[in-house]
């Protein structure tokens, strides 16, 4: 009780941007950070700032309920904050494919979901893909050629491709599927026997 | 000629830009013309999206708290987490930040990012060892005007001396030439100075050069082992014999491994691969030294030489007939 009372306290000292409150939180930020600084160095006091404005704008909006401590509460959101920053930072940018499309003076056709794609949908779609698929293709997002990856896979390069396009085809197979079952689901979901599930706040 | 399948099958290769110039110019003349193979690349892309996903950020900062992820098949992910590094590269830094948290004693000192690609241990000496250079140089330049300034004053002295003025009086020029006697001890003494000075900023970035030197070898010299781990063999020496009871090695320390050789020594010689959880050898030596007394094969692992995940440690036997699996091992590195 006297730790989540001296938290509470610390919450309410850190918004009111008391200089002691404040350089403790700053310097657990610095902390719990500090493991993500060699892949961030290029933008390292962004990075920290952007960490600050989040967990100013979470304590101010009373999303620290005293679950945890302030200090484990800070910790997990600056490690949260700093793994999307990473991500971001690391993002792999496909080929440029404006030379395609504008070979013929034609667009490519679009993917049939459109291009963004439900993060949640395709997470479960690569659940239920075998993992043999999902090794070869990660390879493949990685930037292997394909003649490395014959190599290291010990295929032969006919093969490879082939796998690589069957591989694709069961993704493809299993997200029209999973679209097809949630719009069966939705289409049940909204039918006037049906009964109507009440949204709970949060 | 190339086929319209082979050409359809490097797409993928066309979006992750590893084909070599002529392969690419040959899949974009072709899907120029082919609609069917257009469609191929917009799926392609598709499905490039679909298996680059990634558990979220908030799953892997449970895991680095010892919690179950909500909404995620555990073993699912211990799967995902073996065959993608740089989701393995994310937790062990989420890791470690727990650590930080746990023990309060920890306040890592935060660096300023530097432009410069040297790493920090190598900056400072650098830098260093440039001063003292340029402190040497402006040194050496001041010698050398000095230099130049007393030589001519040398022969402005030697001048004066040899050929006195015509009319001058005697007690003049000996006055004058005293005075620029003395001048010139000035500076000579002054260019003894400047020249102790150089010779001391020389000696001073020798030192710093050996430093920078020592430093260079104590990257390559033997590091204080971290742990020492006793393996068994397993009883299965064909690929995917379960690790339960393989030990679990942390990446960021050196590990002596001691391989029990429960085989009688029937070969001449013993060869050794690393395989990762795919099947794929990370590491190959073509000898490896048999302790007979012991019955041992030792391997050191230097800190982070595997990245996180199952590996097997497969021994053969090596001699007229070729290479013969003899043992495996299981280790688990996180």
């Amino acid at each position: 009780m006297a730790r989540e009372t001296d938290d509470q306290e610390m919450v309410t000292r850190f918004l009111r941007g008391d200089a002691e409150a404040v350089g403790t939180l700053d310097g657990w930020i610095a902390s719990a950070a500090w493991p993500y600084q060699r892949r961030l160095a290029h933008r390292w006091d962004d990075l920290l700032q952007d960490v600050r404005l989040e967990i100013t704008r979470l304590l101010g909006q009373g999303k620290f309920r005293g679950e945890s401590s302030l200090r484990t509460y800070l910790w997990r959101v600056v490690n949260h904050t700093c793994l999307d920053q990473v991500r971001a930072a690391g993002k792999r940018q496909w080929t440029d494919l404006e030379e395609i499309e504008r070979g013929d003076g034609g667009l490519l056709p679009e993917p049939a979901a459109g291009r963004h794609e439900d993060r949640d949908l395709l997470w479960r779609v690569l659940e239920r893909v075998p993992r043999d698929c999902r090794e070869m293709w990660r390879m493949l997002i990685a930037g292997l050629s394909y003649r490395e990856m014959s190599e290291r896979l010990g295929v032969a390069e006919g093969t490879l491709r082939v796998r690589t396009l069957r591989c694709r085809e069961k993704a493809l197979a299993l997200r029209s599927d999973l679209l097809g079952a949630t719009s069966t689901n939705r289409r049940n979901a909204e039918a006037p026997s049906a009964p109507k599930r009440v949204k709970e706040a949060i | 000629m190339v086929s319209h399948d082979d050409l359809r099958g490097m797409i993928p290769w066309l979006l992750n830009g590893t084909l070599d110039g002529d392969e690419r110019r040959q899949v974009l003349e072709h899907l120029a013309g082919c609609a069917a193979c257009k469609q191929d690349l917009a799926d392609t892309r598709l499905a490039a999206e679909i298996f680059d996903q990634h558990p979220p950020a908030a799953a892997l900062v449970a895991l680095a708290w010892d919690e179950t992820p909500e909404g995620i098949d555990p073993g699912f992910l211990a799967g995902h987490l073996e065959i993608c590094a740089s989701c393995a590269a994310e937790l062990e830094m989420a890791r470690m930040s727990r650590r930080f948290e746990e023990d309060g004693r920890i306040a890592p000192l935060v660096r300023r990012p530097k432009p410069a690609a040297d790493t920090p241990v190598w900056r400072g000496w650098k830098a260093a060892a440039l001063a003292a250079s340029l402190a040497g140089a402006v040194a050496a330049n001041g010698w050398f005007q000095a230099s130049r300034l007393a030589g001519s004053l040398e022969r402005k002295l030697a001048g004066q001396v040899e050929a006195p003025a015509a009319g001058a009086t005697p007690g003049a020029e000996t006055a004058e030439a005293a005075r620029a006697r003395q001048l010139a001890a000035e500076l000579d003494q002054k260019l003894r100075e400047v020249e102790g000075q150089a010779a001391t900023l020389r000696a001073q970035e020798k030192e710093l050069r050996g430093r920078l030197d020592e430093m260079a070898q104590a990257r390559t010299a033997p590091q204080p082992v971290g742990r020492i781990e006793n393996l068994q063999p397993l009883g299965d020496v064909v690929r995917g014999g379960e690790a339960g009871g393989a030990p679990t090695l942390a990446a960021r320390t050196s590990t002596v491994l001691l391989l029990d050789a429960a085989h009688a020594e029937t070969h001449s010689g013993h060869a050794v691969d690393i395989v990762d959880a795919a099947g794929r050898a990370v590491w190959s030596a073509a000898e490896l030294p048999r302790d007979g007394k012991n019955s041992l094969y030792v391997l050191s692992l230097p800190a982070r030489a595997l990245s996180a995940g199952s590996y097997t440690i497969r021994v053969y036997g090596t001699g007229g007939t070729g290479r013969e699996p003899v043992e495996s091992y299981a280790i688990r590195v996180d």
